[in-house]
């Protein structure tokens, strides 16, 4: 005891150091968000007050509903296209690539996107998917197109594909993993019971690696939610995303009660999606033994 | 009897080259219980796989039931395995691990009801059908395994090792309840494991493998009695080596010279040349003190001093140094303890008695 006791005031402020840090950058500043959600705006400011007519103004003015509506209806298709990319991807490397010198090279291939700057990739599909782009001047090569088509960039659909793009790795690190866990004799006692490598897949491989395809879902919808650089590096006019919303109400617009109150609901989308999905992880989960 | 497997020149070789099965040719009788036995490596669960179809060989090929299977995947294939691990579905219950073989096979739904709840029956774990994997004992996930594979009624059953995951206690109630199973559903049982005991108590044929190849194959006290080779006489059970050179032959009879001891041993058609070095090999339990008075004027007799004496209950180990290497192992039955077999002290020379028949005589290799 009294060897440890002069280590204890130390050990405390070790410790102390990455709390505080927590504490003055993410939970002030969430507590400060929440108390202006509830401010009333006056130009060029705000005024200190407790009333829900930001929220109202959320759900009752259509440009902002929408806008959340479209964000995480863009989030539900990037999570759904990024799995069915990804899926294929990870039980290819895991199950068809015996070399396991070949499977790691090739896992990092698809990992190594994540080291270069998320801004440089999302531009990238900017130079693809433009007027002057790789893919119009490919299909006008092909005779396909007479002349550049801008029907490529500033839209949607050019998000999704950025999207998807960025966040496969995001989805086929979690189902590598799953799938990689999967003892490979669970798949023999399939095919030695009779069953065939389709209905093996439906009845024992895909069950298993859920938790992975899990994981990657909630990842890639919750990254895709809050996702700021698509949308203004190829979204256009009709892609803007919440997280653009709220940087306008900070910004040019000057409306900081409003902002907060979108950051607040993003936040407990984001929130409902995260529990929802670990109450789904642990229900599904299942003991490898 | 019709042969249920029948395997001809089969040879397996694995990346980088190892020949895991080199050529070999089985038959196995319908309803035998038949067991490859040896070490790890040696190529026996290569050849269990062969015959489930997870592996495809390079060479030769395997007819079940007079099919040829060779090239057929294993979900083609009427045999069922018990594996090592059990390999049991982990997301679904115990009910839904036994009926998973049935449910493919458009059997009606209350019919594998059925067969499920006999077949749990059938190995005691009624009570645990709604259970997942993970929550039965290492005993009880042997048993579902056995019950997932005899519920599709298979034409041979493969068991891998199936006994090594379990405690030695269990382990000795399984091998005999895996036993009366094989006879009661007189179904072929093809077992792999590499624990001789396990071999020679379940078993009605053993087939001892050494490096890719049948070493000796045949009854299991056959095996024990008539080994082939030093490797079988030495992988069943305990054997005592004795080098030496041979000194006379005559009359089906060999002398051989072990370090001035003289031992005589019956030769069956091995051909011995006068001064070749030979191995003997002589079981401890077919070896006696003269002193106790069983050894008649015929058996050899091999002079040495008690080095210590190892208590297992019902025998006695004696270890007698011979002037060999090892030490020469004898057991003495300890059956009546009032006409207590006079058992000698450490240090004591003691003379060792033991029937030509007895001896087995093999030519001088390398001891493995």
């Amino acid at each position: 005891m009294t060897a440890r006791a002069p280590i204890r005031p130390l050990r405390a402020a070790i410790l102390s150091l990455p709390l505080l840090w927590t504490l003055a950058f993410l939970i002030v500043p969430y507590l400060i968000i929440f108390t202006i959600s509830f401010y009333t705006r006056k130009y060029p400011t705000h005024l200190p007050d407790f009333q829900f007519g930001n929220y109202l103004a959320i759900f009752q003015d259509p440009q902002y509903y929408q806008v959340l509506w479209r964000t995480a209806k863009i989030a539900i298709v990037v999570a759904l296209l990024a799995t069915l990319v990804s899926y294929p991807l990870a039980y290819f490397l895991v199950f068809k690539v015996r070399s396991v010198r070949l499977r790691a090279a090739l896992y990092m291939l698809v990992i190594v996107p994540l080291w270069v700057s998320y801004l440089l990739r999302a531009y990238t599909w900017k130079t693809i998917l433009g007027s002057e782009g790789i893919l119009n001047s490919f299909l006008m090569t092909l005779g396909l197109l007479d002349g550049p088509s801008p029907l490529f960039l500033y839209n949607q659909f050019a998000m999704v594909v950025t999207l998807t793009y960025i966040f496969v790795p995001f989805m086929v690190m979690p189902i590598y993993t799953a799938l990689e866990k999967i003892p490979r004799n669970l798949l023999e006692a399939s095919g030695d019971l009779g069953v065939g490598p389709l209905r093996s897949f439906f009845a024992v491989t895909l069950p298993l690696s859920m938790p992975g395809v899990i994981a990657g879902v909630t990842f890639t919808f919750c990254l895709t939610f809050g996702d700021f650089v698509a949308p203004l590096l190829v979204g256009g006019p009709d892609g803007q995303m919440i997280a653009n919303v709220i940087a306008s109400q900070f910004g040019a617009t000057l409306n900081w009660p409003l902002g907060s109150a979108l950051s607040i609901v993003m936040l407990l989308v984001v929130l409902a999606v995260l529990s929802l999905s670990s109450r789904l992880d642990r229900s599904g989960r299942v003991e490898l033994a | 009897m019709s042969n249920i497997v029948e395997i001809g020149g089969l040879r397996k070789t694995f990346a980088g080259g190892v020949v895991a099965v080199q050529d070999v040719t089985l038959a196995v009788r319908e309803g035998e219980f038949i067991t490859l036995l040896g070490p790890s490596g040696c190529g026996k669960t290569t050849i269990l796989r062969l015959i489930a179809g997870f592996e495809r060989p390079d060479r030769g090929r395997i007819a079940l039931a007079g099919t040829d299977v060779t090239d057929l995947p294993p979900y083609r294939r009427q045999v069922n395995m018990v594996f090592q691990d059990y390999a049991l579905f982990p997301h679904m219950t115990v009910a839904q691990n036994v009926g998973y073989g049935l449910r493919v096979s458009g059997v009606p739904r209350e019919e594998i009801g059925l067969s499920v709840e006999a077949a749990l029956a059938s190995v005691s774990l009624s009570d645990k059908a709604q259970r997942r994997p993970h929550e039965l004992s290492g005993g009880q996930r042997q048993r579902v395994a056995l019950a997932r594979a005899l519920v599709r009624k298979p034409k041979v059953l493969l068991l891998d090792e199936p006994l090594s995951a379990l405690d030695a206690n269990l382990r000795a109630a399984m091998q005999v309840e895996l036993k009366h199973l094989h006879e009661r559903l007189g179904l072929t049982f093809i077992m792999v494991t590499h624990d001789q005991t396990e071999a020679l108590v379940m078993s009605d044929r053993v087939v001892v493998m050494r490096a890719g190849r049948i070493e000796q194959d045949g009854r299991p006290a056959e095996l024990y009695d008539r080994p082939r080779t030093l490797y079988v006489a030495q992988f069943l059970g305990t054997s005592n080596l004795l080098r030496g050179r041979v000194a006379s032959t005559a009359g089906g009879r060999a002398t051989i010279d072990c370090g001035g001891q003289r031992l005589s041993a019956t030769v069956d058609g091995v051909a011995l040349a006068v001064g070749e070095a030979v191995t003997l090999c002589i079981r401890p339990e077919k070896t006696v003190l003269a002193a106790n008075g069983a050894a008649s004027a015929e058996h050899n007799r091999l002079e040495g001093r008690l080095r210590e004496t190892l208590f297992h209950g019902s025998t006695a180990r004696l270890m007698v140094d011979v002037g060999q290497p090892d030490a020469f192992a004898v057991d003495v039955q300890l059956q009546d303890t009032t006409s207590a077999v006079v058992l000698p002290k450490s240090g004591d020379v003691v003379t060792l008695a033991v029937h030509p028949r007895n001896v087995a005589i093999f030519p001088a290799e390398a001891v493995a």
